[in-house]
């Protein structure tokens, strides 16, 4: 990588290097790694004859919510089962699979954010938070924090 | 007797005039083949005067002594001992024996021609 | 016996003129390194002068030489810190960083009153503008922004107490407009007529209306990007700095 050996030259170099470094980390242009955490979303194991199978399983929406609420505790990118979400990415639960941006991927559904562990274990632990949402919702959640996570680069 | 020495004063002659010089690095070498030659040449004079002059042994000995003297030095060179000195000193040691012998060789030469030239005149004048 | 004899003197000459050659060779090759200490002090001096000469000039080479090579590498950086801007202002571009103009679209979530006295004023929460913007996203838009918020890779949508925030600020109350890029509008369009997110706007007693724009333009966003804890992929000292 040529930015990163111009990054020990001149300051204007190196400050033009980082920024850029920044930007490629945000936009997904580089892949990135940090410390963060791990929730995994199941599906009620135990579903009552009775009632609805629906209510039981996780919907979209229970990953938009525990995307946005990570994001708002200052998340600094955030994965599903492995795919990095963008601004643009859309998410859509079909049945048991979750596909991101088109991509479909098996449940369990595994949301991993880089970010301060310790915020984030809060944040999504607050009550009447995501977490009681979800376990309101009969959605096993399994939070596991990581000292390395990684995210590979957008495809171009 | 005038021949040889005439022999070596053209090629002297020539060598000074070619004006032929080689490297440096062989000049070591050369020196060494050199003074072989000069012992080969005072021990055939030696010989000469001793009148058991042999031609093979001249002429072997030459290129015999030449080639070894220059294979001892180069030899010497390649294993970083000094091994031209052992031929310095044996050429120089036999090289000076050989010119005492000459000269003492000379000396009775002299005394047995002025011997034999004083009996000649006594006998002329007993004659 | 002549013969021989000849012989003999020719054998020993022959080796007498190969002693001599062999004397006077040695005799040259030593000789040779003291004829070229045989200047006189003024040669000398004359000698060292044109040496000087040389070395000053090429002193004087290696100073262009080097005068070139530090002119190359200003150059190389300088065209490397434009390069690194252009590159650095397609990435703000593409991050969202900046104000951004293009065809596309305003949506404008309103509120209806279909009894105006019983009925509270109405509002969206997080959830829905979260599955909004996702549908959104799905019928292909390329760039959104609710209100003046610019949605980037790390906004979050959430409620905070019966407001929706975006980038952690308020959107206020509806009517909320949604200036949306996108290249091909009429699929959009489409698109997002029969999503079933129109029933879910209705059971909030809220609608939304499209109008089509040549022109529309989306604020940039103006929260700090911190990425400081984020590596890059396996170099992980390069986030550090």
């Amino acid at each position: 990588m040529i930015e990163q050996e111009l990054a020990d030259g001149p300051n204007e170099l190196k400050d033009l290097v980082d920024t850029k470094i920044t930007l490629q980390k945000l936009t997904g242009e580089l892949p990135i790694s940090g410390e963060g955490i791990t929730l995994t979303l199941k599906d009620a194991s135990y579903i009552p004859s009775k009632d609805h199978a629906n209510q039981y399983i996780v919907h979209d929406r229970h990953i938009h919510q525990t995307v946005n609420e990570l994001f708002s505790a200052g998340a600094k990118a955030i994965a599903i089962n492995g795919q990095r979400i963008y601004r643009n990415s859309y998410i859509s639960c079909i049945g048991p699979v979750v596909s991101v941006d088109g991509t479909a991927y098996p449940a369990p559904f595994v949301v991993s954010a880089i970010g301060d562990q310790d915020i984030l274990d809060v944040s999504l632990n607050l009550k009447n938070g995501v977490i009681d949402m979800l376990v309101q919702d009969n959605i096993e959640v399994t939070i596991e924090k990581k000292s390395k996570i990684e995210m590979h680069a957008k495809d171009m | 007797m005038l021949l040889p020495a005439l022999f070596l004063l053209i090629g002297l002659l020539l060598g000074f005039m070619t004006n032929l010089s080689i490297p440096e690095e062989y000049s070591n070498y050369l020196s060494i083949a050199v003074l072989a030659a000069l012992d080969t040449l005072f021990g055939g004079i030696r010989a000469q005067l001793d009148s058991k002059f042999d031609q093979q042994v001249f002429i072997s000995g030459f290129f015999f002594n030449v080639s070894l003297a220059a294979l001892l030095a180069f030899l010497g060179v390649q294993l970083g001992i000094d091994l031209y000195l052992a031929a310095i000193f044996a050429f120089g040691v036999r090289l000076f024996q050989n010119l005492a012998i000459i000269r003492r060789l000379l000396l009775d030469k002299y005394y047995l021609f002025k011997k034999t030239k004083k009996n000649n005149d006594i006998s002329t004048k007993i004659n | 016996m002549k013969n021989v004899f000849t012989k003999h003197k020719l054998m020993i000459g022959l080796v007498c003129l190969l002693i001599g050659f062999m004397v006077a060779t040695l005799f040259n090759t030593n000789k040779q390194p003291d004829s070229r200490d045989t200047r006189d002090t003024w040669e000398i001096r004359t000698a060292l002068q044109e040496e000087q000469k040389v070395q000053q000039n090429l002193y004087q080479e290696i100073a262009e030489a080097e005068k070139t090579l530090i002119e190359y590498q200003e150059q190389t950086e300088h065209q490397q810190i434009i390069s690194l801007k252009e590159s650095i202002q397609e990435l703000r571009e593409k991050a969202g960083l900046t104000e951004i103009v293009g065809k596309g679209m305003i949506i404008t979530i309103e509120p209806i009153f279909l009894n105006e006295e019983l009925q509270e004023y109405p509002s969206i929460n997080a959830e829905l503008l979260q599955l909004f913007i996702n549908e959104l996203n799905a019928s292909g838009a390329n760039e959104i922004a609710i209100g003046n918020q610019r949605i980037i890779n790390i906004s979050p949508i959430r409620d905070v107490n019966g407001k929706v925030y975006v980038n952690n600020s308020s959107i206020g109350n509806l009517p909320t407009d949604i200036h949306i890029i996108t290249k091909d509008i009429e699929k959009f369009r489409d698109y997002i007529e029969v999503s079933e997110i129109n029933d879910y706007f209705a059971l909030e007693n809220v609608t939304i209306s499209i109008r089509e724009q040549e022109k529309v333009v989306l604020p940039k966003y103006d929260g700090a990007i911190n990425l400081q804890e984020v590596h890059v992929g396996d170099i992980p000292e390069v986030g550090e700095s």
